[in-house]
Protein backbone atom coordinates (compact mmCIF):
# COMPACT_ATOMS: atom_id res chain seq x y z
CA UNK A 1 0.00 0.00 0.00
CA UNK A 2 0.71 3.48 -0.97
CA UNK A 3 2.18 5.30 2.43
CA UNK A 4 -0.72 8.35 2.42
CA UNK A 5 1.01 10.40 5.58
CA UNK A 6 2.43 12.87 2.85
CA UNK A 7 -0.70 12.83 0.90
CA UNK A 8 -2.58 13.34 3.75
CA UNK A 9 -0.47 16.73 4.69
CA UNK A 10 -1.32 17.53 0.85
CA UNK A 11 -4.99 17.79 1.09
CA UNK A 12 -4.77 19.51 4.50
CA UNK A 13 -2.87 22.11 2.88
CA UNK A 14 -5.50 22.20 0.15
CA UNK A 15 -8.52 22.39 2.52
CA UNK A 16 -6.46 25.04 4.94
CA UNK A 17 -6.09 27.14 1.20
CA UNK A 18 -10.15 26.46 0.61
CA UNK A 19 -10.77 27.45 4.01
CA UNK A 20 -8.86 30.80 4.00
CA UNK A 21 -10.31 31.69 0.25
CA UNK A 22 -13.79 31.25 1.54
CA UNK A 23 -13.68 33.14 4.82
CA UNK A 24 -12.09 35.96 3.01
CA UNK A 25 -15.17 35.93 0.80
CA UNK A 26 -17.78 35.34 3.08
CA UNK A 27 -16.01 38.50 5.06
CA UNK A 28 -15.94 40.56 2.01
CA UNK A 29 -19.02 42.43 3.46
CA UNK A 30 -17.45 43.07 6.94
CA UNK A 31 -13.66 43.73 5.37
CA UNK A 32 -15.75 46.28 2.63
CA UNK A 33 -17.11 48.37 6.34
CA UNK A 34 -14.25 48.47 7.94
CA UNK A 35 -12.54 49.95 5.07
CA UNK A 36 -15.31 52.52 4.54
CA UNK A 37 -15.01 53.09 8.61
CA UNK A 38 -10.97 53.53 8.06
CA UNK A 39 -11.57 55.53 5.21
CA UNK A 40 -14.25 57.82 6.55
CA UNK A 41 -13.15 60.57 9.36
CA UNK A 42 -16.59 60.17 11.07
CA UNK A 43 -16.43 56.22 11.80
CA UNK A 44 -19.49 55.95 8.97
CA UNK A 45 -19.90 52.11 8.97
CA UNK A 46 -18.69 51.92 13.80
CA UNK A 47 -22.35 51.04 13.99
CA UNK A 48 -23.15 48.97 11.12
CA UNK A 49 -19.95 46.72 12.10
CA UNK A 50 -20.77 46.62 15.81
CA UNK A 51 -24.42 45.95 15.23
CA UNK A 52 -22.99 42.56 12.67
CA UNK A 53 -20.58 41.40 15.15
CA UNK A 54 -23.01 41.31 18.27
CA UNK A 55 -25.71 39.42 16.18
CA UNK A 56 -23.96 36.69 15.14
CA UNK A 57 -22.36 37.63 11.33
CA UNK A 58 -19.08 35.54 12.12
CA UNK A 59 -21.03 32.32 13.25
CA UNK A 60 -23.62 32.82 10.06
CA UNK A 61 -20.61 32.83 7.76
CA UNK A 62 -19.14 29.82 9.45
CA UNK A 63 -22.27 27.83 9.75
CA UNK A 64 -22.79 28.59 5.86
CA UNK A 65 -19.16 26.82 5.27
CA UNK A 66 -19.77 23.82 7.47
CA UNK A 67 -23.32 23.42 4.97
CA UNK A 68 -21.04 23.43 1.86
CA UNK A 69 -18.85 21.09 3.08
CA UNK A 70 -21.65 18.94 4.68
CA UNK A 71 -23.45 18.94 1.67
CA UNK A 72 -20.59 18.19 -0.27
CA UNK A 73 -20.20 14.91 1.10
CA UNK A 74 -23.62 13.82 1.17
CA UNK A 75 -24.10 14.43 -2.31
CA UNK A 76 -20.98 12.27 -3.20
CA UNK A 77 -22.59 9.69 -1.30
CA UNK A 78 -19.23 8.20 0.81
CA UNK A 79 -19.26 5.55 2.85
CA UNK A 80 -17.08 5.91 6.25
CA UNK A 81 -15.67 3.17 8.20
CA UNK A 82 -17.82 2.81 11.68
CA UNK A 83 -20.63 4.68 13.19
CA UNK A 84 -18.13 7.04 15.41
CA UNK A 85 -17.10 8.47 11.89
CA UNK A 86 -20.89 8.50 10.36
CA UNK A 87 -21.27 10.18 13.18
CA UNK A 88 -18.18 12.44 13.25
CA UNK A 89 -18.61 13.45 9.44
CA UNK A 90 -22.62 13.10 9.18
CA UNK A 91 -24.11 13.92 12.11
CA UNK A 92 -21.91 16.26 14.53
CA UNK A 93 -22.43 19.80 12.47
CA UNK A 94 -26.21 19.18 13.01
CA UNK A 95 -25.51 18.70 17.10
CA UNK A 96 -23.47 21.77 17.04
CA UNK A 97 -25.90 23.85 15.00
CA UNK A 98 -28.67 22.64 17.54
CA UNK A 99 -26.45 24.08 20.60
CA UNK A 100 -26.16 26.98 18.61
CA UNK A 101 -30.01 27.24 18.32
CA UNK A 102 -30.11 26.22 21.94
CA UNK A 103 -27.81 29.13 22.87
CA UNK A 104 -30.04 31.70 20.79
CA UNK A 105 -33.23 30.35 22.56
CA UNK A 106 -31.61 30.84 26.02
CA UNK A 107 -31.11 34.27 24.60
CA UNK A 108 -34.50 35.31 23.70
CA UNK A 109 -36.54 34.18 26.40
CA UNK A 110 -34.20 35.85 28.01
CA UNK A 111 -31.99 33.06 30.26
CA UNK A 112 -28.65 34.23 28.66
CA UNK A 113 -26.83 36.96 28.22
CA UNK A 114 -27.74 39.03 25.74
CA UNK A 115 -23.91 39.27 23.93
CA UNK A 116 -24.20 35.49 23.47
CA UNK A 117 -22.93 35.91 20.06
CA UNK A 118 -20.59 38.50 20.18
CA UNK A 119 -17.14 38.24 19.06
CA UNK A 120 -15.58 37.29 22.28
CA UNK A 121 -18.44 35.49 23.73
CA UNK A 122 -18.19 31.64 24.61
CA UNK A 123 -20.78 30.66 22.05
CA UNK A 124 -18.76 31.99 19.06
CA UNK A 125 -15.49 30.82 20.22
CA UNK A 126 -16.76 27.28 20.85
CA UNK A 127 -18.96 26.76 17.80
CA UNK A 128 -16.64 28.31 15.30
CA UNK A 129 -13.52 26.53 16.95
CA UNK A 130 -15.27 23.48 16.00
CA UNK A 131 -16.24 24.30 12.37
CA UNK A 132 -13.53 25.06 11.88
CA UNK A 133 -11.77 21.88 12.81
CA UNK A 134 -14.71 20.60 10.74
CA UNK A 135 -14.27 22.35 7.52
CA UNK A 136 -10.30 21.49 7.71
CA UNK A 137 -10.49 17.65 8.67
CA UNK A 138 -13.73 16.83 6.44
CA UNK A 139 -12.82 18.67 3.50
CA UNK A 140 -9.33 16.61 3.80
CA UNK A 141 -10.97 13.40 4.07
CA UNK A 142 -13.55 14.41 1.29
CA UNK A 143 -9.92 15.35 -1.12
CA UNK A 144 -8.90 11.75 0.16
CA UNK A 145 -11.40 9.71 -0.64
CA UNK A 146 -11.69 11.99 -3.92
CA UNK A 147 -8.22 11.36 -4.70
CA UNK A 148 -8.63 7.66 -4.00
CA UNK A 149 -11.32 7.64 -6.87
CA UNK A 150 -14.20 5.12 -6.07
CA UNK A 151 -14.95 4.78 -2.33
CA UNK A 152 -15.42 0.99 -3.29
CA UNK A 153 -11.89 1.07 -2.83
CA UNK A 154 -11.76 2.32 0.73
CA UNK B 1 -32.58 33.39 37.64
CA UNK B 2 -28.99 33.20 37.61
CA UNK B 3 -28.68 29.46 39.11
CA UNK B 4 -30.90 28.11 35.97
CA UNK B 5 -29.03 30.63 33.09
CA UNK B 6 -25.73 28.90 34.86
CA UNK B 7 -27.19 25.47 35.01
CA UNK B 8 -28.55 25.63 31.46
CA UNK B 9 -24.99 26.87 29.81
CA UNK B 10 -23.18 23.91 32.05
CA UNK B 11 -25.51 21.33 29.81
CA UNK B 12 -25.39 22.84 26.99
CA UNK B 13 -21.13 23.15 27.17
CA UNK B 14 -21.03 19.63 28.59
CA UNK B 15 -23.03 18.59 25.12
CA UNK B 16 -21.03 20.65 22.90
CA UNK B 17 -17.84 18.92 24.30
CA UNK B 18 -19.00 15.67 24.36
CA UNK B 19 -19.94 16.28 20.86
CA UNK B 20 -16.17 17.34 20.35
CA UNK B 21 -14.90 14.53 21.27
CA UNK B 22 -16.82 12.08 19.74
CA UNK B 23 -15.93 14.17 16.55
CA UNK B 24 -11.93 13.72 16.89
CA UNK B 25 -12.25 10.29 17.88
CA UNK B 26 -14.44 9.85 14.44
CA UNK B 27 -12.33 11.37 12.02
CA UNK B 28 -9.05 10.35 13.69
CA UNK B 29 -10.13 6.92 13.10
CA UNK B 30 -11.40 7.73 9.78
CA UNK B 31 -7.95 9.27 8.54
CA UNK B 32 -6.57 6.58 9.94
CA UNK B 33 -8.68 3.98 7.70
CA UNK B 34 -8.06 5.77 4.57
CA UNK B 35 -4.63 6.44 5.30
CA UNK B 36 -3.85 2.88 6.20
CA UNK B 37 -1.48 3.47 9.18
CA UNK B 38 -1.37 1.41 12.48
Amino acid sequence: MVDQGPVFLTHLKKSIVWLAGSVLFGFAPLIFLYLINWMSEENLCAREIEYLLSGGFVVFVFIALTGAVVFDLLKARFRVSGWIATFAIYISPFCVLTYIFLKYLLKYVQYADQAEFGLGSTTTRLSVGFMILYCLFVKTIYYLKQNAGNDNDI
Amino acid sequence: MQETTTTYSILLDTFYFLILVLFLIGVFREVRHITGSK
